[in-house]
């Protein structure tokens, strides 16, 4: 399984964490409870992009309980709990955060939550909005590229072509 | 704690709620603590930051950290910037005086502190949880798509217990009174809380 995370070390202490949150968010628990046996998200393949917490952690073994298949990226550079990503890469999801990231991270894990090793991405859980702007990026460069207008779409260091270049250019 | 608001709505919410109502231009020199939470490009300027207290702390709690202007600060000439520790940054100004800037500009909660408490966050999440069901199961055209207000109240109702609510039950002669019904959703789709 391709991950990367802070320390692999702190998954008891993410764990631990997370089982003490369990308590305090019934909602998710009871979804579990309700809608696990059934696994309405069997072979949904998610990608998050979403401050990779423990509250989150508690989510994304919500949507792993119900059936899905999950990668995982934070949507801020300072916002992941190093714990908590531990936790759920020692769980098997594929997670590419850790606290401290720079852009040039960020962007390289959002990716890396949106490539599928196999098959493609169902659906996006995006806080910000960033995975989705990158698939509207690589659409646009896919497009430009189709019709001749840039020779070559992997040039990161062409302001044109680099995810972060649109509107919104900054994780929250 | 002053609040600064462009909404005339929101101000009054915030006035009637006891809070004083001023401008930023007209507080940047008293505050101590400066905190964004707007949405919104360029709210503290760097003429703002040159014109607070020696060592006044900045941060941001809205979207992205354009909210305070912190590319332009630190491309300003004679700031430097110091690590103090981990997202906490002591930026001396060229006027002498300094401010402590936190994450960056970046969420505060998430980058100085560990986020939104977990019971809060359950509620937001289980709306996550059923709106990736309803994507996964349901053929949606492409749109906006709001989750409906019974589910809603659905997330609400699995939140009641831990909080020991008792919810008191409408019966059938209320329910037609009011023209909803008995198990809700008790609000038109339209309703914002």
């Amino acid at each position: 399984m391709d991950y990367k995370i802070a320390d692999l070390g702190l998954a008891e202490y993410g764990r631990k964490e997370i089982t003490l949150a369990e308590m305090e968010m019934p909602g998710l628990m009871a979804l579990r409870d309700r809608y696990g046996k059934d696994k309405p998200l069997k072979g949904a393949r998610i990608t998050g992009s979403l401050h990779m917490t423990i509250q989150t952690a508690v989510l994304m073994e919500t949507l792993k309980e119900l059936g899905a298949e999950l990668r995982w990226a934070s949507c801020n550079i300072f916002s992941t709990q190093d714990h908590a990503a531990a936790a759920m890469v020692e769980a098997g999801i594929p997670v590419f955060a850790w606290k401290g990231e720079n852009l040039e991270d960020y962007w390289w894990c959002t990716y890396q939550a949106l490539n599928w090793p196999e098959g493609e991405c169902d659906l996006i859980v995006d806080d910000g909005g960033d995975a989705t702007l990158m698939i509207h990026e690589g659409c646009r460069l896919e497009q430009l590229f189709s019709q001749n207008r840039i020779a070559a779409i992997a040039d990161s260091d062409n302001d044109e072509v680099s995810p972060g270049a649109g509107a919104s250019d900054q994780p929250t | 704690m002053i609040i600064s608001e462009i909404d005339p709505i929101c101000a009054l919410q915030a006035a009637m709620e006891g809070f004083e109502v001023n401008t930023l231009d007209n507080m940047v020199e008293t505050a101590d603590i400066f905190v964004t939470a707007t949405g919104n490009c360029d709210v503290i300027r760097v003429d703002h930051m040159m014109k607070m207290k020696h060592n006044a702390i900045v941060c941001n709690i809205g979207h992205f950290d354009n909210e305070i202007q912190v590319s332009r600060l630190y491309e300003l000439e004679g700031v430097k910037k110091v690590n103090i520790k981990p997202q906490v940054d002591l930026i001396e100004l060229p006027n002498e005086k300094a401010i402590i800037l936190l994450s960056e500009g970046r969420l505060v909660n998430l980058g100085n502190a560990t986020g939104h408490p977990s019971f809060v966050m359950s509620c937001s999440f289980s709306n996550q949880v059923l709106a990736q069901m309803d994507l996964w199961q349901n053929h949606h055209e492409i749109g906006v798509y709001t989750l409906p207000k019974i589910l809603d109240e659905e997330v609400a109702r699995l939140h009641l217990d831990k909080l020991g609510v008792q919810l008191t039950h409408l019966n059938v002669r209320q329910a037609e009174y009011i023209g909803v019904p008995v198990d809700g959703p008790y609000k038109p789709e339209h309703y914002r809380y």
